[in-house]
């Protein structure tokens, strides 16, 4: 339950003014990273190469984590740019000397990194030990997956661990909170994409301090602290240098006093190392000139989530509502909140491609030869796939989540070029037809994961609004089923009893969380993804 | 003194906020001028801020001598009868008016409740003509003919009675004295309905305005006064008392009685009042919308939007504003005022 409203209102009028302790943290090293991999992701933005705006969002993300994440510097640094980009020579031959040069140059400054501690994390830990020993209540403003980076900070019993209390993930969760001394927030104050926050944190706050941690050269939103209220001649002010959130003739503005602690190496004083850029700002400007939709992320069960357009009306199920109206269209993060099921379905009219395989049934045949080959030499086949072009972020990792078996999900590449490098190392690949379907093996097999991520309804079909009518009652009648399930499970499926004359399954996805600041295409949309695959649109 | 409690949290004296809120409403000036105003009110949290506006401009509206149903009921009757009996009995859409694409905002069912409690149906016999309306009882062929200056001894049923001659269902004064000192009331009032004041709910629904509304309370010696009574909305406090406003659902866009267009709308939400500014009914009427900031930026950004585009239109409204005490920290106004062509 949010917190009473006299509460807010007695805390802001004890506490007129807040502050906010911003810590710039420099690092040569870092920046050099930082400034290789930046141009990295421009330039690959210059060819009109898919494969090239690929690689580059995927290091634009890599990079966004580091700056708005407490990351360890360790050896995952240099592997997940290698996985990415491969060695050096690879790189040289693909996109020529000047991105083999830069990537050089990140590789041999990530692999100097891995000798010291990220300052990030030693100001992290020394500002909550300090704060802890006052006594003072802490929350800390993180992404759901940032989480374990912070929690890695404090290990017992040298320290007590990071409470989970402690986190707050979303806005609801802000909303929701009691009050308490100082909030920590790592990375610039966004209002969308790496490291976003609500913009309540200023013009709404339930804290006395915020502690902000910050890579030099990252900088806030300057209108980060928007109110809607504010009038147009005054948005522009925002947060800024004063820090005077939402002025306008009819209210007292939120006031904070900002004081900048910089530490680490100055920029004017090292050699070679210049004032850093602002690689969030410049990131996101490079995204909003490509064609892309504005979405609201709808995370559910097992790392995946579904995109939706901002105001989508989504198909789902309230357990808590007693009446007609728990199956009902919802908008993500207005009437569509946490803890109700998205609903996607599965019909069997639905053809995509001829096609008419029973789900898992493709996948069976190419998970057991992936899982056959991985156990015989797991390095051996991913330096083939690498070899064959299958060059991914964590490809290793990626192979391990593709030999999961299907749940109601079948894990497998995201992209159709990568499914069938996939199945062309595993030997499954040829276009020889199917003898019964008289179709090639990858088709089957890739029409097969694409009804399992839901792709019949991206296809425009949930637009039938009498076929949705119809499956609005189908579900209505099967409520108790469905209500027995939901108590038990965060994901289930639903068969259509035959006696309805559709033939199909409905899907239920719990969910966990509902995010916005994303930028995707419109292929991406009403898809389901894994969130890995997700954090590329962020924006 | 008067006391209150919020959430079921200790007796204290009225807040700074809650006072500010019920007096903005009791100020917000009537619509002499004729130019239309709409004011965004946002909020540090949520809470029933937009309940506590209404509260105030029901105070304001107890002493108006306008701010009556009961003038124009035979009319409203009249209406319903021809609605029902050209359109309604005949229509194949139960009841969706929307598909129906009749005209209408919401069905007429052609019943009507007798003050003594008998349910009433509307007859073939009514005469438009001579503006005589005729009753009957409900599977009975004997008809009635209501005297137009007893007209509100009916009321259309699942409504709030228009008037009553009786103790029960009459408010009392004391709550609403207590909460704004300098109201004046005109004892008519306390007797009788009013729909030219609406409050439309969250888009979360009718129990989730009510439950935000029920979280505050106020007390006066042994008496308490919980905020979803005072607002006299049909069905929070009893079928049988007066209503003073009427309930807008922004769920399902139902309004809870047939009534013309009200002078002012106090919004409950971003997505509700979006949906208040946008609904043809309500062109004319004041509009006070309140939201509160611990939402998304897109949420924030499609309100902050929407009165940017008003602006075309309307100039912020510095004299209204004038008229306003000062807000407490952390609440924000802005006022628009329809210009002068």
């Amino acid at each position: 339950m949010p917190i009473a409203a006299s509460q807010v209102f007695d805390f802001l009028e004890r506490h007129g003014i807040g502050s906010v302790d911003r810590h710039e943290i420099a690092l040569a090293a870092f920046g050099a990273v930082r400034r290789s991999l930046r141009q990295i992701v421009v330039k690959l933005r210059e060819p009109e190469d898919q494969e090239a705006l690929e690689t580059s969002d995927q290091l634009r993300s890599l990079l966004s984590e580091w700056l708005t994440v407490p990351v360890a510097f360790d050896s995952t640094m240099v592997d997940a740019m290698r996985d990415l980009l491969g060695g050096v020579e690879a790189v040289h031959t693909r996109w020529g000397n000047d991105i083999a040069t830069l990537y050089d140059t990140a590789i041999h400054a990530a692999e100097g990194l891995k000798s010291i501690e990220n300052p990030v994390r030693e100001k992290l830990r020394a500002v909550i030990r300090e704060l802890r020993s006052q006594s003072h209540a802490i929350k800390i403003f993180c992404h759901r997956r940032a989480r374990p980076h912070f929690e890695s900070l404090f290990i017992p019993p040298v320290d007590l661990p990071l409470s989970e209390d402690m986190f707050l993930h979303s806005v609801k969760d802000y909303r929701e909170t009691g009050l308490f001394d100082v909030l920590i927030k790592v990375g610039p104050l966004r209002s969308r994409g790496w490291g976003s926050a609500p913009d309540a944190l200023l013009t709404a706050p339930r804290f006395r301090t915020l502690v902000q941690i910050v890579w030099s050269g990252c900088s806030d939103e300057p209108d980060f602290g928007y109110d809607p209220v504010t009038p147009p001649e005054n948005a522009a002010a925002g947060n800024g240098a004063g820090m005077v959130a939402a002025a306008t003739t009819g209210h007292s503005p939120m006031k904070w006093n900002m004081r900048v602690i910089r530490s680490g190496e100055d920029p004017g004083a090292t050699s070679g190392y210049v004032a850093e850029a602002d690689e969030l700002r410049i990131f996101r400007e490079l995204n909003q000139s490509r064609e892309k939709r504005s979405a609201v992320l709808v995370q559910i069960v097992g790392e995946h989530g579904i995109l939706y357009p901002p105001h989508s009306q989504v198909f789902s199920f309230d357990a808590e509502v007693a009446s007609g109206e728990a199956i009902d269209r919802r908008i993500p993060g207005q009437t569509l909140v946490e803890g109700m099921f998205v609903i996607m379905q599965q019909l069997g009219d639905v053809d995509l491609g001829g096609v008419r395989a029973e789900q898992g049934h493709y996948s069976q045949i190419w998970k057991e030869r992936l899982a056959h080959e991985y156990q015989a030499d797991a390095a051996g086949l991913i330096s083939r796939l690498r070899a064959a072009g299958l060059r991914l972020m964590h490809l290793g990792a990626a192979v391990q989540h593709w030999r999961r078996p299907p749940s109601t999900v079948i894990h497998a590449p995201q992209q159709l070029k990568h499914f069938r490098i996939l199945l062309d190392v595993l030997g499954l690949g040829g276009d020889e037809a199917d003898r019964l379907k008289m179709a090639p093996f990858w088709h089957l097999a890739w029409n097969e994961v694409r009804r399992s991520r839901g792709e019949a309804i991206h296809a425009g079909f949930q637009e039938h609004e009498i076929i949705e009518e119809q499956l609005l009652a189908i579900l209505s009648s099967i409520m108790p089923q469905i209500r027995e399930k939901a108590v038990v499970s965060e994901g289930f499926i639903q068969e259509i009893p035959a006696s309805y004359g559709i033939e199909g399954r409905f899907f239920f996805f719990k969910v966990l969380g509902i995010e916005e600041g994303f930028s995707a295409p419109e292929t991406e949309l009403k898809a389901l993804r894994a969130i890995s695959v997700i954090e590329q649109w962020r924006d | 003194m008067l006391l209150f409690s919020e959430a079921n949290q200790e007796w204290r004296p009225i807040p700074g906020w809650v006072e500010f809120l019920i007096r903005l409403g009791f100020d917000w000036p009537g619509c002499a001028s004729g130019q239309r105003k709409i004011a965004l009110i946002s909020m540090p949290g949520d809470s029933a801020a937009a309940g506590l506006i209404a509260l105030g401009v029901l105070i304001r509206d107890l002493g108006n001598p306008y701010a009556t149903d009961v003038a124009g009921h035979y009319d409203a009757l009249l209406r319903f009868a021809r609605q029902y009996l050209e359109n309604c009995r005949k229509c194949r859409e139960r009841c969706d008016v929307e598909v129906g694409r009749c005209g209408y905002s919401a069905e007429a069912t052609g019943r009507v409740r007798e003050k003594g409690g008998r349910l009433y149906e509307i007859s073939d016999r009514t005469d438009f003509r001579t503006r005589r309306l005729a009753l009957r009882l409900e599977r009975k062929s004997l008809t009635w003919w209501p005297d137009p200056e007893k007209a509100t001894d009916w009321r259309i049923d699942g409504e709030p009675p228009v008037q009553l001659n009786h103790i029960e269902g009459v408010l009392t004064v004391h709550a609403y004295q207590q909460i704004v000192g300098s109201a004046q009331f005109i004892s008519e009032n306390l007797s009788s309905s009013y729909s030219g004041l609406c409050f439309a709910g969250r888009t979360a629904g009718e129990t989730a305005t009510f439950k935000a509304c029920a979280s505050i309370q106020f007390r006066d010696g042994n008496d308490e006064y919980r905020l979803p009574n005072l607002l006299t909305i049909h069905g929070w406090a009893g079928s049988n008392v007066i209503s003073r406003m009427t309930f807008f659902n922004s769920r399902n866009e139902q309004l809870d009685r047939r009534a013309s267009a009200p002078a002012m709308i106090v919004a409950d939400g971003d997505a509700c009042f979006l949906k208040v500014l946008g609904r043809s009914e309500f062109q004319r009427s004041d509009v006070i919308g309140v939201i509160h900031r611990t939402m998304d930026r897109d949420h924030l950004e499609v309100v902050g939007n929407r009165m940017l585009g008003l602006r075309q239109w309307y100039a912020e409204d510095s004299e209204t504003l004038g008229q306003i005490a000062h807000a407490p920290r952390g609440i924000s106004i802005s006022i628009l005022r329809k210009r002068i062509p």
